[in-house]
């Protein structure tokens, strides 16, 4: 909201200037940032990196030295308040640095069980619990052509019917990812495709179902960026693109397919949602000087970040006109990242 | 302890019940200006040799009792023709006045403690007078004369920062002043997001503000009160009063509706901010030709005053004043067929009876109407949503004002409101589903106080102030359990908050033109605004205090030293204070105000403490060619919440640690007169990020210290000149042209700093996976040398 009053002053107040100004604060100490998960299915996953200075230089050495490698991490599950079972986390992957166990039994996660999280790390012990909420899944999907005043009749959103459940507290989460995205190279011939897909799960939006209880109502997920940023754009449908100066369709030009989505519709805790809830907004209006400062709300004790478990309904959806789609997809470990 | 100083007063109370009467007279009256029929509020009137007296309140009542025999009675007013009175006292006499134009003094600048050593004489303290005839000749941002900015030129009070018209009185937050205007609360005293006051000076009267030792009558707020009356019309002849400014005009229309019996006011003020940018905003692309896709958007802003008053009798008389004022702002993206709407403003009504039941006793009625709202709109395809909030009064009060003699002025009354608030609602619409809930949200409380004060002079040293007020706030109405969910406590209507108020002020006179002055007051204030910004904005809300909301208290003494020379030429204060508040409130650290949207705010906040601090110095120089002020303030505001700053004090965000203005006028010619304001403070203290960090891929920040930073410090000099061409010619048709520079030598004072994260590479979009980040603070300022003309007529 207040993104338009920042806009309605700057636009307004015509004589403003700026000028660059320099600012010392003092060291900051060093804390563990987690971005851990846990959904059903799956075993838990968990990010770690190092806070910054804010005003320490970036660069691609400083970027690499976030990420840290050498915790030691437990995942219990509970039931009430009784440890029911545990996992030993750690990095399975050269690649990625996700702490993770690819051995974790499939019925380790959950819907309706609590999990605490136990980090242990440069001396330090980090904690954090979750719960598992019960998912609820979306009733259908479908696709329609953007409405757009430019003639882009190949973008398309993706719209949702939901039923939300009549009590409060299904606290709605949203990401999605672009598992086919195929861009034309003209350098070649005949042109290739390539697959420029997203590279990780993308939050859409999260919030409280507060104006939404118990109400079945339309919506539609717009396309996130992976800047960050309000998300806003639409997916592409296939198209033929000519690729030399001709008029022969089909000789000439090459079909580009449509995007293939990966949607992943959750319910999340009430912490977990005012930290992604948080995150959502910190890229939408993040800046406004006007604002009191907004720190996100970590659930980690003694670090910052989120520990937060996901009660998941996936839906696999090609951006085709008119498709309606009702069926749950079951993506396997390396789609969920 | 508190009981132990409640019992005190209510001892000395009844002392001043049983004081003894001889045998006195009383004269009695109204005083008011002959050109236009006007009451004069704050006339002296008093014995030319005994120099006691007192003077006409906020109706233009005056009462003095004196014992049989002759006297001079005179009755000043700077800017006013001093009238000497012959009066052989021998029953109680009914003297109606009326006080002409002194020329020699017009348009000399002033703030007035109401006439001779009567800064000195008073037991009140903290307390001024602005004159809307001096606000008018201060140099102001594109020529918008703005009562609020003037009264940021006094010691103890602060502006938010760079060109807002908020009030920061003595370390306190904005909730904390209670706007008055023709004694209805205004809720939000601001335009164009907190740019310009919503007062218009053309249609107002006197100011009175009260920065501590609040008097019994007023209560309901912890810091200060800014009483604005509005002009009661010309009801000699018709007038016309206008001007034509840079970002605004305005208009003013008064006259008789039955000479000398009842007359009117209308004023009326319209931006055209919206009309002036619409020309570009229509303009098409010069490429394709496409028209502006944000061609809808736009701003204004528009007030109207207006108020008539009839006289019943010479005892009764009758005011009907209203306000109307409204902001608009509405942005519009065509392509995206995104558009917003946001109005929001204030409307007051009042309906006053004075009644004068005999020479001694005075009484004020009123009934009060007071409406805030505020909406959100947003529109995009079939999505539609609506948030909105609001508050409304309805209020009655009543005032005595007795006088048995020349020892006692005796206050006393009570004041009832129902408020309703609408905290904060929204209802939305998709395609065909409508997301409203069942019934709007609100809350409904009942506030009332009661109140008696004596001025009481115990000699020609001492003389006390006072008073005590009792006050209560209760719930009404059925309250939503569901609201408290998350706590599970239950607001019931059994919640009931009542409080004595004690209040006193004493005067130790050391000589005719000095005295040292003393004051204690106690404060509540239940009703609270929660505020997620940096800067005053229409989202604020108002929140009633619950179960969980306790009220607002504050505790405040000040002294000080007061000393006049040269006959009134120059007055000299010296105020210490120190002043506690508990149970403030703010947004609880991550707190989203839609959090709470349809239910109840409580949950959201974290309470806690403050305390401020300080000493206000203000030299004035009232009579002469050139007239004005000096103010200094040395303050310290730090607040102490549990929840917020890992429980460690900060300072407020509107703490200074000095604050000086110059304000000064200098009569030049018949035809010209200049002015200057020269203003520094310290810089305002900020929250900025110390420290970042990474999630999904994406940069987030980390706030440790709250306020933890302070702006560099704010100055600036403005300077002013008004034309008055053949002003001494007794023309109908009168003009001025106003000229002002605000900010003469181009200080580039600090509106917000703001942090990003730019490219190393130009040009090139960079990314924290790529590493040519680097992060950059920057400053913003505002207002640079803007040079403004203002055209005023009058017929």
């Amino acid at each position: 909201m207040k993104r338009y009053f920042l806009y309605f002053l700057t636009i307004s107040v015509l004589f403003s200037c700026r000028k660059e100004i320099s600012i010392d604060f003092p060291l900051v100490p060093e804390k563990l940032v987690v971005q851990g998960a846990i959904e059903p299915r799956f075993p838990p996953y968990i990010i770690l990196t190092r806070n910054q200075g804010y005003f320490e230089t970036i660069d691609n050495s400083t970027y690499n030295n976030l990420f840290v490698s050498d915790a030691q991490i437990i995942v219990f599950k509970l039931d009430g308040n009784e440890t029911i079972d545990s996992i030993e986390l750690s990095q399975e992957f050269d690649t990625i640095p996700i702490y993770t166990n690819l051995g974790c039994p499939e019925d380790f996660s959950q819907e309706g069980y609590r999990y605490n999280l136990q980090i242990k790390w440069n001396n330090n012990i980090i904690t954090s619990t979750t719960t598992i909420p019960h998912s609820t899944p979306l009733d259908s999907i479908w696709i329609e052509e953007t409405e757009s005043t430019q003639d882009n009749q190949y973008k398309c959103d993706i719209n949702a019917r939901y039923s939300d459940p009549d009590t409060i507290g299904n606290n709605i989460l949203i990401r999605s990812k672009r598992v086919e995205h195929w861009k034309i190279d003209t350098l070649t011939t005949p042109p290739t495709l390539t697959n420029e897909k997203d590279n990780s799960l993308l939050l859409v939006d999260c919030g409280p179902d507060i104006l939404a209880n118990g109400e079945s109502f339309e919506t539609y997920f717009p396309r996130p960026s992976e800047q960050g940023g309000f998300p806003s754009g639409s997916y592409r449908t296939f198209k033929y693109k000519k690729y030399q100066d001709t008029t022969t369709i089909g000789q000439d030009s090459i079909l580009i397919p449509e995007d293939l989505v990966l949607i992943k519709f959750c319910q999340v805790d009430l912490a977990a949602m005012k930290f992604w809830r948080g995150v959502v907004r910190n890229s939408t209006s993040g800046g406004n000087p006007f604002s009191e400062p907004m720190n996100l709300v970590s659930n980690i004790n003694g670090g910052l970040g989120s520990w937060t478990g996901y009660g998941t309904r996936y839906y696999l959806v090609p951006i085709l006109k008119e498709n309606v789609i009702t069926e749950e997809y079951y993506p396997n470990i390396l789609d969920i990242f | 302890m508190k009981y132990h100083i409640q019992k005190k007063f209510t001892i000395i109370l009844l002392f001043i019940s049983i004081s003894v009467f001889s045998q006195n007279y009383t004269i009695s009256g109204y005083v008011q200006e002959e050109s236009n029929g006007e009451n004069l509020i704050g006339v002296s009137v008093f014995d030319k040799s005994s120099n006691k007296g007192t003077s006409t309140n906020q109706y233009g009542f005056y009462s003095i009792t004196l014992p049989k025999g002759k006297y001079e009675i005179l009755y000043s007013f700077i800017g006013l023709k001093t009238i000497e009175k012959s009066i052989n006292l021998e029953e109680n006499t009914r003297i109606n006045v009326s006080l002409k134009e002194n020329a020699t003094l017009i348009n000399e600048i002033e703030i007035t403690e109401e006439g001779l050593d009567k800064n000195v004489e008073k037991t009140s303290m903290s307390q001024v007078k602005l004159k809307i005839q001096n606000i008018k000749s201060i140099p102001a941002i594109l020529g918008e004369v703005d009562v609020l900015k003037a009264a940021q030129l006094l010691p103890g009070i602060s502006g938010g920062g760079e060109g807002s018209a908020g009030l920061y009185v003595r370390g306190g937050g904005p909730d904390q002043n209670l706007v008055l205007l023709d004694e209805a609360i205004v809720y939000n005293a601001a335009h164009l997001f907190g740019f310009f006051s919503v007062f218009n000076a053309d249609a107002i009267k006197d100011i009175n503000i009260i920065k501590g030792g609040m008097p019994a009558e007023y209560g309901g707020r912890l810091s200060s009160v800014l009483d604005i009356t509005m002009k009661d019309g010309n009801n000699k002849e018709y007038q016309a009063d206008g001007g034509i400014g840079l970002l605004s005009s305005r208009m003013t229309l008064q006259g008789p509706v039955q000479k000398n019996k009842s007359s009117f006011i209308i004023s009326g003020r319209r931006t055209y901010i919206d009309v002036l940018s619409q020309p570009f905003l229509n303009k098409k692309d010069e490429e394709t030709g496409e028209p502006n896709p944000f061609s809808g958007s736009g701003y204004y802003f528009y007030d109207l005053t207006t108020k008539i008053n009839y006289r019943i009798s010479d005892k009764d008389r009758l005011f009907l004043s209203g306000y109307f004022g409204r902001d608009v702002f509405s942005f519009a993206d065509s392509e995206s067929g995104f558009g917003i709407e946001i109005p929001w403003g204030n409307a007051t009504t009042s309906l006053r009876w004075n009644h004068l039941f005999n020479d001694k006793l005075f009484m004020n009625t009123s009934a009060i109407f007071t409406d805030y709202r505020f909406e959100f709109n947003i529109e995009q395809s079939d999505f539609e949503l609506k948030i909105f909030s609001g508050i409304n009064d309805w209020n009655h009060k009543t005032d005595f004002l007795y006088i048995p003699n020349q020892n006692h002025e005796i206050k006393f009354g009570y004041n009832f409101t129902y408020h309703v608030f609408t905290p904060g609602n929204a209802t939305g619409k998709s395609g065909e589903v409508d997301f409203s809930p069942d019934e709007i949200y609100k809350q409904y409380s009942n506030e009332g106080a009661i109140y008696i004060s004596d001025d009481i002079e115990i000699n020609e040293q001492f003389k006390i102030n006072i008073g005590l007020r009792y006050s209560s706030f209760q719930h009404s109405g059925d309250i939503n359990p569901v609201r408290f969910l998350k706590n599970e406590i239950k607001l019931d209507t059994n919640n009931h908050y009542r409080h004595i108020e004690p209040r006193l002020a004493l005067r130790y006179r050391l000589d005719p033109s000095s005295s040292i002055k003393a004051s204690y007051s106690q404060n509540y204030q239940y009703v609270h605004l929660a505020s997620t910004g940096a800067v005053s904005l229409p989202t604020d809300l108002w929140v009633p205090s619950s179960a969980i909301v306790n009220p607002k208290f504050s505790t405040q003494y000040a002294t000080g030293y007061f000393k006049n020379f040269k006959d009134n030429m120059y007055e000299t204060s010296l105020e210490l204070y120190y002043k506690e508040m508990e149970n403030l409130i703010e947004y609880k650290e991550g707190i989203l105000p839609e959090d709470n949207t349809n239910t109840s705010s409580d949950d959201a906040f974290a309470f806690g403490n403050g305390e401020s601090y300080g000493m206000e110095i203000l030299l004035k120089k009232n009579q002469g060619k050139t007239t004005g002020w000096i103010g200094y303030t040395l303050s310290k505001t730090t607040r102490y919440f549990d929840e917020i700053n890992e429980g460690t004090p900060y300072p407020a965000k509107y703490d200074r640690r000095h604050d000086i203005s110059i304000t000064g006028t200098h009569k030049l010619t018949d035809s010209w007169d200049l002015s200057t304001v020269f203003v520094y403070a310290t810089g305002n203290s900020i929250t900025l990020p110390s420290e970042r960090y990474i999630i999904d891929g994406n940069i987030y920040t980390e706030f440790t210290s709250r306020n933890g930073y302070r702006m560099i410090p704010y100055h600036r000099l403005d300077i002013g000149a008004t034309y008055t061409p053949n002003k001494k010619k007794n023309k109908k048709f009168k003009s001025s042209w106003n000229f002002s520079i605000y900010n003469v030598y181009n200080r580039k004072n600090p509106y917000f700093i703001y942090l990003g994260l730019e490219d190393n590479i130009e040009n090139e979009n960079g990314s924290i996976q790529d590493g040519n980040l680097t992060p950059k603070a920057y400053q913003v300022s505002i207002f640079p040398i803007l040079p403004s003309i203002t055209w005023n007529f009058k017929f």
